[in-house]
């Protein structure tokens, strides 16, 4: 039980572990008590400390804690999830683990052990853990952490808790324990009161370091009186394509109904059917294309409108009639394979022809649309011959009528009416909106369309889609051809020309949580009897570490080359008597005189070892004392072989 | 051992075995102590027999023995001497303390305050008095032998580093073993074995012996093993103070002191390593950390002989 004093007692070690996991259990995200945990872990096996001074380990505690804000806070969750879920819980659990973690590496002054301290900041932890995860594993880790804590301070009540006064033990000892149980407390209740005011703080901190305050994205109800579909979105990522997609257009959803700025129906007011795989036509050729879905909070799958073939994970369903949407099960399709058309003008499963009923919705305008709408559809776009001139006509208006912006200017009446005949400047919904509009006043059936366009390289290769790249755009049918892309929005309003370079925090923390993710991912994958060997396999490294650190240390010899040399003749007796030593199976180590390593030896050695240092130190150059001494040498090799003989 | 050397060594080894019954290695330390011409430490719990064994060896001496009791009302001047006012004819008349001996009993030494202990730093490192401004030497042979409780620290002053190293050695007693503490019941019947002892050497024999030791043949080989330990030390994390060159030199001079009583007018390496922890490890300061977690002055000596190569 007895730790050296100095160095922390191996309870305060488990019992801060103990609390760092039950800190960790508050989610699934990354978390720096994994590396934290190790870094503890190590700490006794190392000589190396940080300063004494408590300037020197600032820049790491500030690091630490830059490295906890920004790992845990996701501002829009804040807002949108219950406050039971406590975020601010394990950012304050994991900012006493940083700090346990920085006393046990600290150089300390004073002859009290850190043990102390790290029983009170285990204790803060550990309460962090308890306050906002409800799990079974804590029936488990709440006796076994009050176990160490009683062990290290019966560790410490032997050795004191450190400090300059001296304290009774008795009284020591439950000082520190009354300490530990009042602080956890009291810091869990204040955080749990001022938890709003700290969830501020942390957003506005968190703000600094992302720059994007909101989430943004995809939505099933499109309208022109929010905020741009793509700008002010955030950057979670939302898809991973394995290689860069011949089509960027990804479709979610296409809208046929426009009333007052807004387009619909939503999700929940399409009545989705399952459809039979085969008519997805999964095998199609042609190349093939992997979409991960990131998040699975849409259902919706973003596909390429010309996708030849599709192949989800799971069963899926879709609204033929209202654009084809497919959706799928958030649990079951985590990923789908989409076979990118050959051509331009190919026809995939999502292009499903129209029929009458659907002729008309994608005709249909609202009541209430200003007549000037109609004259100005007419005027741009009668004297083309057909559809696809028609197209070419409104698109070359609004390029050369309107200009992208994503400041929102205030209309009057239909935000689309007020963009087309006001000459106003707006974003990619209103680009994609009057397109649908004016191609339907000249008879062009249309539709609106939300989704994404994928443009971001990921690292590794593959290309990445974020919620900031959520774009909107129109897709028409034209007789004889299909349904075709049209992309209404000028090119400097493409999120690929808008989207900023992310910086080096957000690339290193995207970097970690994929590393977390594919670690997790790993772990799941194995089976039994893999865990059980690398369970096994680690058990034995562990050992072979302790061994090895506990090894007994040969001290560094200083070489017997600097002394002041013996005579040559000398020099070749002491060999000569080495080597038979070695021989004999008794080498002198060269920090040890003969003599004393000859003590109870034979005769003849010790014999020869006093000549020896008479020759060397008393009659250095008198050859007669360097003849006795070879003299006894050879007695004693002449009685090696003889005892080897024998 | 030489005819000289060893006669006159033998009979004051002798006498002091008579008093000090199975101590024969801390006998041998302490003479090797003052043939080197330096002062002794003696470290040991309360009745080992510190003090008679500083007196038996003032005893066998036929020189001037002087004990000092040290008390923390003692006084520099108590030590070293003052000069007194003679109202008769104004003048004023120098009073010899009790340094002015040959051999000076120091018994609880920790027991006086630091500014106390400091009188006795000129005295034993140049074996002078100055007194006025005026320097006067103090008889020769000059030797100090002073007695500590290490273990008790109710009312006492650590000794300062820079007293600490002007003693050549510091030796330990320890408890006598059963069949010699059995002797020295039976020895003290009738009266005390101190009171038995003759001087049997003379101070100018003492002086002549110390003469001798100095003449010890010192390899330059055996010197560079001693700076080399003693650099060992120097380089260890575990001290706040290592070896002062002062140190060498009492551990080159106590080599020497060794090797005569061994018989040899020459210095090898195992009398080197012999006098390594007696010599140094009373000079050593240990760090806080090294003093809480059980580190001995003298394991780091051992560490460092371990850590250096003997010359061959």
């Amino acid at each position: 039980m007895d730790a050296k004093p100095g160095a922390v007692p191996w309870p305060a070690l488990a019992a801060a572990l103990v609390a760092f996991a039950a800190c960790a259990l508050l989610g699934d995200e990354f978390t720096v008590m994994l590396p934290l945990a190790i870094a503890l872990i190590v700490s006794p096996f190392v000589r190396f400390r940080l300063g004494e001074r408590i300037w020197s380990v600032w820049p790491l505690r500030l690091g630490a804690y830059a490295l906890i804000t920004w790992t845990n806070v996701d501002p829009v969750r804040l807002v949108s999830e219950s406050l039971l879920n406590l975020p601010i819980a394990r950012p304050f659990g994991e900012l006493c683990a940083a700090e346990l973690v920085l006393q046990c590496w600290r150089r300390r002054a004073s002859a009290g052990p850190p043990g102390a301290v790290v029983v009170l900041l285990s204790a803060l932890v550990f309460q962090m853990g308890c306050n906002a995860t409800q799990t079974n594993a804590l029936a488990l880790l709440t006796p076994a952490y009050f176990c160490f804590v009683v062990l290290t301070l019966r560790a410490l009540r032997d050795r004191g808790l450190g400090g300059t006064r001296q304290v009774p033990r008795s009284v020591a000892v439950w000082i520190a324990l009354a300490a530990a149980l009042l602080l956890g407390a009291a810091s869990s209740e204040a955080l749990w009161t001022y938890r709003r005011t700290l969830d501020r703080w942390i957003s506005r901190l968190d703000n600094l370091i992302t720059a994007l305050p909101s989430r943004g994205g995809f939505s099933d109800t499109p309208t022109l009186y929010g905020p741009p579909p793509g700008q002010g979105g955030s950057l979670e990522r939302v898809l991973r394509i394995d290689a860069p997609p011949p089509e960027s257009h990804l479709r979610g959803m296409a809208f046929h109904t426009y009333l007052h700025g807004q387009w619909g129906p939503n999700l929940t007011q399409r009545g989705l059917a399952e459809i039979d795989p085969a008519l997805l036509r999964p095998d199609a050729p042609g190349p093939r294309r992997r979409i991960t879905r990131w998040t699975t909070e849409d259902p919706v799958l973003f596909l390429p409108l010309a996708a030849a073939g599709i192949a989800p994970q799971g069963p899926v369903r879709w609204d033929d009639g209202e654009g084809a949407t497919l959706c799928a099960d958030a649990l079951t399709s985590e990923s789908y394979e989409v076979v990118f058309p050959a051509t331009d003008s190919a026809q995939g499963p999502l292009c499903v022809p129209l029929d009458d009923a659907a002729r008309a919705r994608c005709l249909a305008l609202p009541d209430d649309l200003d007549p000037r709408v109609r004259d100005l559809a007419h005027g741009i776009a009668d004297a083309a011959p057909d559809a696809a001139r028609k197209i070419a006509a409104v698109l070359a208006h609004l390029l050369t009528h309107h200009r992208y912006s994503l400041a929102r200017v205030p209309h009057e009446g239909d935000p689309v009416t007020d963009f087309l005949l006001n000459g106003k400047d707006g974003h990619c919904e209103y680009f994609a909106s009057a397109a649908v509009i004016l191609l339907r006043c000249v008879g062009v059936p249309a539709r609106y369309v939300g989704g994404y366009f994928a443009h971001e390289p990921a690292a590794g290769g593959g290309t990445i889609v974020r919620r900031r790249d959520a774009h909107a755009w129109a897709e028409c049918w034209v007789d004889g051809r299909g349904w075709t892309t049209v992309e209404a929005t000028p090119g400097d309003g493409r999120p690929d020309v808008t989207a900023s370079e992310l910086t080096f925090l957000q690339r290193m923390k995207e970097n970690l949580t994929d590393a977390l993710e594919a670690a997790k991912a790993w772990c799941a994958a194995l089976d039994l009897q893999t865990l059980a060997r690398l369970a096994a396999g680690g058990a034995l490294l562990a050992l072979a570490g302790i061994a090895w650190s506990r090894r007994p240390r040969k001290p560094v010899v200083a070489s017997t080359a600097n002394y002041d040399a013996a005579a040559p003749t000398l020099a070749v007796l002491a060999s000569r008597f080495e080597r038979a030593l070695r021989r004999a199976g008794a080498a002198c180590p060269a920090t040890r005189t003969w003599t004393e390593h000859l003590a109870g030896g034979p005769e003849a050695a010790r014999r020869f070892a006093a000549a020896y240092d008479e020759a060397r130190f008393g009659r250095p150059g008198d050859v007669a004392a360097v003849g006795r001494a070879a003299a006894l040498l050879e007695q004693f090799e002449q009685s090696l072989a003889e005892r080897k003989d024998r | 051992m030489s005819d000289p050397f060893a006669a006159g060594v033998g009979r004051i080894e002798a006498n002091l075995a008579a008093v000090i019954r199975g101590k024969a290695e801390s006998i041998r330390l302490l003479l090797i102590s003052m043939l080197a011409g330096g002062h002794t430490l003696l470290e040991d719990v309360p009745g080992t027999g510190k003090t008679t064994l500083a007196k038996a060896l003032a005893r066998s001496l036929d020189g001037v023995f002087r004990r000092i009791q040290f008390t923390p009302d003692l006084l520099p001047a108590d030590i070293t001497g003052s000069s007194f006012y003679n109202p008769r004819d104004g003048s004023f008349t120098f009073r010899e303390g009790p340094v002015f001996a040959h051999v000076l009993l120091a018994d609880e030494i920790n027991r006086t305050s630091p500014r106390t202990q400091s009188a006795l730093l000129e005295v034993m490192s140049e074996q002078q008095v100055t007194i006025d401004g005026k320097r006067r030497e103090l008889p020769q042979p000059f030797f100090v032998v002073a007695t500590q409780n290490p273990s008790d620290f109710h009312g006492t002053y650590p000794l300062p580093e820079a007293q600490l190293d002007r003693f050549t050695l510091a030796v330990s007693l320890g408890y006598p073993d059963f069949a010699h503490e059995v002797e020295i019941l039976f020895s003290q019947n009738d009266r005390h074995p101190l009171e038995g002892i003759a001087p049997v050497v003379s101070c100018a024999d003492v002086i002549a012996l110390q003469a001798l030791v100095r003449a010890t043949r010192f390899e330059r080989a055996v010197a560079e093993y001693v700076v080399r330990i003693v650099e060992a030390m120097r380089a260890d994390a575990r001290l706040r103070l290592g070896i002062s060159p002062r140190g060498s030199l009492a551990l080159y001079r106590t080599a020497q002191a060794r090797a005569r009583c061994e018989g040899r007018d020459y210095v090898i390496p195992d009398d080197v390593r012999a006098l390594a922890a007696p010599v140094l490890a009373h000079r050593l300061l240990l760090d806080t950390k090294a003093r809480y977690t059980g580190v001995r002055a003298a394991t780091i000596v051992e560490e460092a002989l371990g850590k250096v190569a003997v010359p061959r």
